[in-house]
């Protein structure tokens, strides 16, 4: 069983294992090109696994059907019952057919000056003459009630069942499909063991990866065919492949794994941590991105919410704004901060550390603080930057008026608040330039621009390209100041993507969907820039080193 | 916490309820549910007070999935929402005829959706006018007199003003578009909004918040509120949620919204009725509609007036003599005569962004009342049609 990992370990040194591992490309074929010896217990598993596989998925099929079946002649002979029954209130209820519960007779309407007390229903038992008025009958009473509103109603019971009401003549039918016993959940458990125990098995059997995944790929489908909650299970089922993949990549992990354990184990917490916080709820997002959200009911609607995103014209403005905004602000925080940073290193500044300590403050006060102050300033009566403007003798801007002022004030407090960030990382990067640098420089008769264009900028890029590349990914969502300052004013205008994403959601309707899909296309909008920034920045790095 | 653990030796059966309430209002809430629980045999209720701003995501959050609260006190303006996604009860089944008349008809009205009851009101809150008896001796009872005495007590350069309201939101705009005639859906459920009304309405609120106006510029909640407070303004468009805000010597009066002169109708702000609604997932539901009953009786609406002068939905309070020597209660009770239920539709939700806007570009930034309308007819068009695919 663990012939085939140590073997390998014998044959090539941990350090050349570590790098076959990041080249990923390259140690797929050589798996397949390692002919292991096939091993027949391995073999056996996977056909088994098939094979079990199938069954499952056939019972699975035939115990939904069945199912279905026994629903709807529960309701045929309940609609039968409460229409015949009329005549002289002799209760013909098949005494079979326990999911008929009672009629619901439409009694007098009550005269009432409330339409609600109007509508009441009082409920008829079948075996007893008492008039409904416990919380049993309760929910009786409002299923009943929807159904005469409605044409059918249905509702789920705490204990799995379904209760259907359709009204008709003179009473309600009513029928109560029983739940899907608990044991019937049992094959799908054992799906998912055999799924699991295969994948493992074939690990060790080293049969060739990508007929291993096909086969798991084609079984998996059939399950998620079959299941009764096919639309929920299909994506898990869906992911068990990849689930697979990752398994199989990680054998070499494995191997680590047993020579790092106190390494891992110090990484768990912040594993799971990160998986439960951040991994989660992100492929969460990522799917519902498919699905359409009305009135707490999910339903997939495939690509459409990305259609619909992609096909408004609105979608583009304010990826444009957004795009703007972007450079803009990262622009403005790297000059100021780099031009502060400069100054801040000067030795004939005084009362540097004071300076430094008031020029972090703006990045340590919380950034909604900033942006609700802001705001306060940028009022047209009562502002201080108005009244400054009218004692200049200028007017009064009325800031959140068009685009442009209120986009401006956007920048503004966001510059504010980005450039400290900048400053900080400058002024570390640039006590690592050694000084005697700018003195070979200054020997050779170079100019403090040359000096700044050739000696410090270049020195300063492999620090600032990564602050760089955090702060565009802050800005492209930076939330808090498009919400609270200029609120998307004038009539959305300002707003940038991450805002809109959250309107859709919280705004116009509840269509998380459309939300989650917005997201999705920041994400990849982002993971794009974040791809060609760092592969310049290698290419840059790689002409300096 | 050892109320918790209390409860949890003792087995006893509880009923949790879930309200924002701060203040003198929590303190009032606490004290009914004590008198509850003084009661020999009765289920422990339990209260939880949750951010106003948290609460209705919360509800729509865990309720579903089987959590949260049996009951909860909310606005009745999300009980479409709600109802259409089987995250509140319907009680009639539990109420009577002698319940429901405890009630002030309107309020009980505004808790009918699709035929059936939602909840118990405990209070109303709209909006009225807010004036400073030091500044204006008579609320004006008109809109023409609203403008004149405000024209008179405007003073721009030194930053007074005859009226302040937060007037770029449809919320307080609601006001004058229903005194002008217009609406915002029918009542049968179909957009109306761009109407002559409407448009004469949007006219109107920009004579009072555009250039010569008597408003300020760029309102904010917590800018009107200090500008009445400072005597920087002399009448304020405000509800029952203002009277706590109130700096202490500031004498001011509470008068029912002006007549609007064109039509002869009074300006009819929206009315939000704050209930007690059930969970669809309460653990007891006889015991929690107990509990709201209690919450909602006669005495109970005493208590609450007198210590947090909370503008109540019982009837039997307004004969009361003690409620009647207060004024800003009797004014409030006046005004909700002429206020309109807020739609608690899903719909309605989509609207307000849009209108917000649409208000705001024709009063703050003199835009074509019909443009405006127009534009945002068609965004909320949208919207719905997105919604109901």
């Amino acid at each position: 069983m663990s012939a085939a990992p140590s073997a390998a370990r014998r044959a090539s040194p941990p350090d050349t294992r570590m790098l076959s591992h990041h080249s990923t490309l390259a140690y797929g074929s050589d798996t397949t090109s390692r002919t292991a010896p096939v091993h027949p217990a391995g073999l056996l598993a996977l056909y088994a696994t098939g094979a079990a596989l199938v069954l499952a998925a056939a019972w699975l099929g035939a115990l939904r059907v069945a199912h279905q079946q026994a629903g709807a002649r529960q309701l045929a002979a309940a609609r039968a019952a409460a229409t015949s029954s009329d005549a002289a209130k002799t209760r013909t209820l098949d005494p079979g057919a326990p999911s008929l519960l009672f009629r619901a007779v439409v009694s007098e309407p009550a005269p009432s000056k409330y339409v609600f007390l109007r509508k009441r229903l009082w409920l008829e038992h079948p075996d007893a003459t008492r008039v409904g008025r416990t919380v049993d009958d309760k929910s009786l009473h409002d299923l009943v009630g929807d159904a005469r509103r409605t044409g059918e109603s249905v509702r789920h019971e705490p204990d799995g069942s379904l209760l259907i009401a359709r009204p008709t003549d003179r009473a309600t039918a009513l029928a109560r499909i029983a739940a899907v016993p608990a044991a019937a959940h049992l094959p799908l458990g054992l799906v998912s063991a055999a799924l699991a125990a295969g994948a493992a098995l074939t690990l060790l059997g080293r049969r060739r990866t990508a007929l291993q995944l096909t086969g798991l790929g084609a079984c998996a489908g059939l399950v998620a065919l079959a299941a009764p909650a096919g639309a929920r299970v299909a994506p898990l089922v869906g992911a068990l492949p990849g689930l697979a993949l990752v398994l199989l990549r990680a054998r070499g992990a494995l191997a680590r794994l047993r020579g790092h354990g106190f390494a891992y184990a110090y990484v768990l917490p912040a594993a799971v941590g990160m998986t439960l916080l951040v991994l989660i709820p992100f492929a969460l997002g990522c799917v519902l991105g498919f699905f359409d959200h009305a009135r707490g009911v999910y339903t997939f609607v495939g690509v459409a919410n990305f259609r619909e995103i992609l096909r408004s014209p609105e979608f583009y403005a304010t990826l444009g704004v957004t795009a703007l905004w972007t450079v803009l602000n990262v622009l403005l925080h790297v000059s100021l901060g780099l031009a502060l940073a400069l100054l801040l290193k000067e030795p004939w500044i005084r009362l540097r550390g004071l300076f430094r300590v008031l020029l972090i403050v703006p990045w340590a006060v919380p950034n909604y603080i900033t942006a609700l102050m802001w705001k306060g300033m940028f009022h047209q009566q009562y502002g201080a930057i108005n009244t400054l403007l009218a004692a200049c003798g200028l007017g009064r801007v009325s800031w959140f008026s068009s685009f442009l002022p209120a986009f401006t004030a956007n920048v503004v407090t966001n510059t504010w608040l980005g450039f400290p960030f900048m400053m900080v990382v400058c002024l570390g990067a640039l006590q690592s330039i050694p000084r005697d640098v700018y003195e070979a420089a200054a020997v050779d008769g170079a100019s403090p621009s040359a000096q700044f264009f050739r000696i410090t900028l270049p020195l300063l890029r492999p620090a600032l390209f990564p602050a760089v590349i955090i702060g565009s990914i802050w800005t492209f969502n930076q939330f808090n100041i498009i919400y609270l300052v200029s609120e998307g004013r004038p009539g959305g205008k300002t707003d940038i993507l991450i805002t809109e994403a959250y309107r859709w959601a919280f705004e116009r309707g509840e269509r998380y969907g459309l939300a989650a899909a917005y997201g999705t296309l920041i994400f990849l909008i982002l993971l794009g820039f974040c791809l060609f920034a760092s592969r310049r920045s290698r290419a840059t790095q790689g002409a300096y080193e | 916490m050892l109320a918790a653990v209390l409860t949890l030796l003792t087995a006893q059966p509880t009923v949790v309820l879930w309200h924002s309430y701060r203040a003198k209002e929590k303190e009032a809430i606490e004290l009914v549910a004590a008198r509850w629980n003084a009661q020999p045999e009765v289920p422990h209720l339990e209260l939880l007070a949750v951010p106003f701003d948290a609460l209705a995501d919360k509800i729509s959050a865990a309720v579903p999935r089987g959590h949260g609260p049996d009951l909860f006190v909310f606005a009745h303006d999300r009980i479409g929402d709600w109802a259409e996604s089987h995250v509140i009860e319907p009680v009639e089944f539990f109420a009577d005829e002698a319940v429901c008349d405890r009630f002030l008809r309107k309020t009980i009205d505004a808790l009918t959706y699709a035929d059936s009851l939602w909840g118990l009101p405990l209070a109303y809150k709209s909006t009225a006018l807010f004036y400073n008896k030091a500044l204006l001796p008579r609320p004006p009872a008109t809109t023409d007199e609203l403008l004149e005495v405000g024209r008179e007590l405007t003073d721009r350069k030194s930053g007074r003003y005859g009226l302040v309201y937060e007037n770029t939101r449809l919320y307080f705009h609601a006001a004058w578009l229903h005194g002008f005639g217009g609406q915002v859906y029918a009542p049968n459920g179909r957009l109306d909004m761009v109407s002559q009304p409407a448009i004469d309405a949007l006219a109107f609120a920009q004579k009072l918040g555009g250039p010569g106006g008597i408003v300020p510029p760029e309102t904010s909640g917590v800018l009107v509120t200090s500008l009445f407070n400072e005597g920087k303004a002399a009448m304020f468009v405000a509800g029952p949620w203002s009277v706590s805000d109130m700096r202490p010597g500031v004498a001011f009066g509470v008068a029912p919204l002006p007549i609007v002169s064109a039509t002869g109708r009074r300006a009819q702000p929206y009315l939000g009725v704050e209930a007690v609604l059930m969970s669809a997932w309460a653990h007891d539901k006889a015991a929690a509609w107990r509990v709201m009953e209690f919450l909602t009786s006669d005495e109970s609406a005493l208590l609450r007036v007198a210590v947090a002068r909370q503008t109540v939905a019982n009837q039997a309070v307004y004969a009361d003599a003690r409620v009647t020597r207060d004024p800003i209660i009797m004014a409030f009770r006046k005004q909700l005569d002429d206020a309109r239920p807020m739609p608690g539709t899903p719909e309605m939700r989509m609207t307000w962004g849009p209108y917000d806007s649409a208000v705001s570009k024709v009063v703050a930034y003199g835009g074509e009342p019909l443009a405006a309308l127009r534009e945002a007819e068609q965004k909320i068009r949208a919207y719905l049609a997105g919604a109901h695919r």
